[in-house]
């Protein structure tokens, strides 16, 4: 369990654009199911969790440590969040939920919402293994 | 009717070496076009590809040098090419005059052969600095057009990014030539859409335009040229189909399309012969400066000025060049998009520098 104090105290470096129309645009973007292709539905969802990069590309001069990541969908086989970098597919990262799991993810794909504020669409190395409305807060 | 000739002087059958399956449907050799001449119907060229041959430009062939591959000369379209020169032969001056007198301005390899033609050629023509720029530049495309369809339609990425180091070089070191007006450059070029012949506009462009814009180091510049060879390697995994359909496109097919920046970042992204910001050239070229593109929507300076080079060119290339659902758009409305109001989609300085090099 990671306590809501220690996810506060991580960097985020979201920054959600100014105007309403593009923080709905932010909040709500969800990447076409049928262009992902995926094997498991998606729900909407909203909490905070912890990301660090790993087996990232040397050219991006990740900095080390731990950055607080808005998740805004979940499936079993992947996760749909808000960061305030932008990720480039095929780059890996683990993904620590408030619950205390952890799952590698690879990024699928990136869409920029504003300045600091870019929507990742990433695939988990392992599915989850269910969605329980909660379990993963 | 010319003489099949072999080393020692008598008549020599044709030789057939079966059809080519390895290449990439999206570009039927038929396409292969031969330097300055019209190869005739794509029929005919077909069927000589059927048969394992390929057409070259007589005045592609050197006088008096050693040829590292057989010739052939086809007189009559109904019946294959017959053996003309056996390698480790040369042409002669005589046989030019005899080809001038009867209208023979295409001659035939065997396609495997087409790399030993191609390095004939570097060698030959490439290198000396007597030939013409116009030529040079002809023979340079000509020489690679089958090497790169077959890296194109490689499965294995080796290939084509071994291909884009040795054209880039080659194209940098053509444009970079201080004899070399941008004009003779841009007349050359056509305009079929044919990918390769869209890789190579935009390299040049790409070439003109860094060149316009001060960038100078030579390393850097070959780089640049690498880059902008690499640039369309996603489309590889997009449906040949698709790519040429005539209908416009549903929303859905745009999207797969759309896709193929995503694809080649990823097919090369963890090679270590291929730069960053080479990368970058593949992934961002559809981004637009007022975040319009794709495939992540930047904006401005967040694109990588590689890539903002790099969509320029392509816009230009592909706009005044045929495609299977339209005709070329005039060079006017061309500038009117990328300078007019629309103009906020791509890098002013970028465009500007094309206007110049276009003018110049």
């Amino acid at each position: 369990m990671i306590a809501n104090s220690f996810l506060g105290k991580l960097p985020c470096e979201i920054v959600l654009p100014d105007d309403t129309r593009a923080q709905a645009s932010a909040a709500q973007h969800v990447f076409d199911p049928a262009d992902e292709r995926r094997r498991f539905p998606r729900q909407r969802t909203r909490f905070d969790a912890a990301l660090r990069y790993y087996n990232t590309f040397p050219a991006l001069n990740r900095k080390e440590g731990m950055y607080r990541v808005m998740i805004r969908d979940l499936s079993r086989g992947g996760v749909g969040f808000l960061h305030g970098e932008e990720m480039f597919p095929g780059e890996n990262a683990r993904l620590v939920f408030p619950n205390g799991a952890e799952r590698y993810l690879q990024v699928k794909r990136c869409r920029r919402m504003g300045p600091k504020c870019y929507v990742i669409g990433a695939e988990f190395d392992e599915p989850l293994q269910d969605l329980t409305e909660g379990r993963w807060r | 009717m010319l003489p099949p000739v072999g080393p020692s002087g008598g008549p020599r059958e044709p030789m057939h070496i079966g059809t080519v399956d390895s290449f990439d449907s999206r570009e039927p050799l038929s396409t292969v076009s031969t330097l300055g001449t019209n190869a005739g119907s794509e029929a005919r060229v077909e069927s000589i590809e059927r048969l394992g041959f390929l057409p070259v430009a007589v005045d592609t062939i050197t006088a008096s040098i050693a040829l590292p591959f057989d010739l052939f000369v086809r007189t009559d379209p109904r019946v294959a090419p017959v053996l003309f020169r056996e390698r480790q032969l040369a042409l002669e001056a005589g046989d030019f005059d005899r080809f001038g007198d009867q209208g023979i301005s295409t001659l035939y390899i065997r396609v495997a052969d087409h790399v030993a033609y191609r390095s004939f050629l570097l060698d030959t023509v490439l290198r000396d600095e007597g030939v013409s720029v116009g030529k040079r530049f002809r023979v340079l495309q000509v020489a690679n057009r089958a090497v790169f369809q077959l890296a194109f339609s490689s499965r294995n990425a080796d290939q084509l990014v071994g291909f884009a180091g040795e054209y880039g070089e080659e194209l940098a070191r053509l444009v970079s030539d201080e004899s070399v007006a941008a004009c003779e450059l841009l007349d050359l070029m056509a305009h079929d859409y044919y990918t390769y012949t869209h890789v190579t506009n935009v390299s040049v462009l790409v070439l003109l335009i860094a060149g316009r814009m001060g960038m100078g180091a030579s390393d850097e510049i070959v780089a640049l040229a690498r880059g902008a060879v690499l640039h369309d390697i996603g489309k590889r995994h997009i449906a040949p189909v698709l790519l040429n359909q005539e209908r416009p496109l549903t929303r859905r097919q745009r999207e797969a399309i759309q896709e193929h920046a995503k694809l080649g970042f990823l097919e090369l992204c963890h090679r270590r012969d291929v730069s960053w910001d080479q990368l970058m050239m593949v992934y961002q070229h559809h981004e637009r400066c007022d975040g319009q593109g794709y495939p992540v929507g930047l904006v401005a300076d967040e694109i990588h000025p590689w890539a903002r080079m790099c969509a320029v060119a392509d816009v230009y290339d592909a706009m005044s060049s045929s495609r299977p659902y339209r005709p070329a758009i005039p060079l006017k409305e061309v500038w009117e998009v990328l300078e007019g109001d629309r103009g906020s989609q791509f890098d002013r300085e970028v465009v500007k520098a094309l206007r110049a090099v276009v003018s110049s």
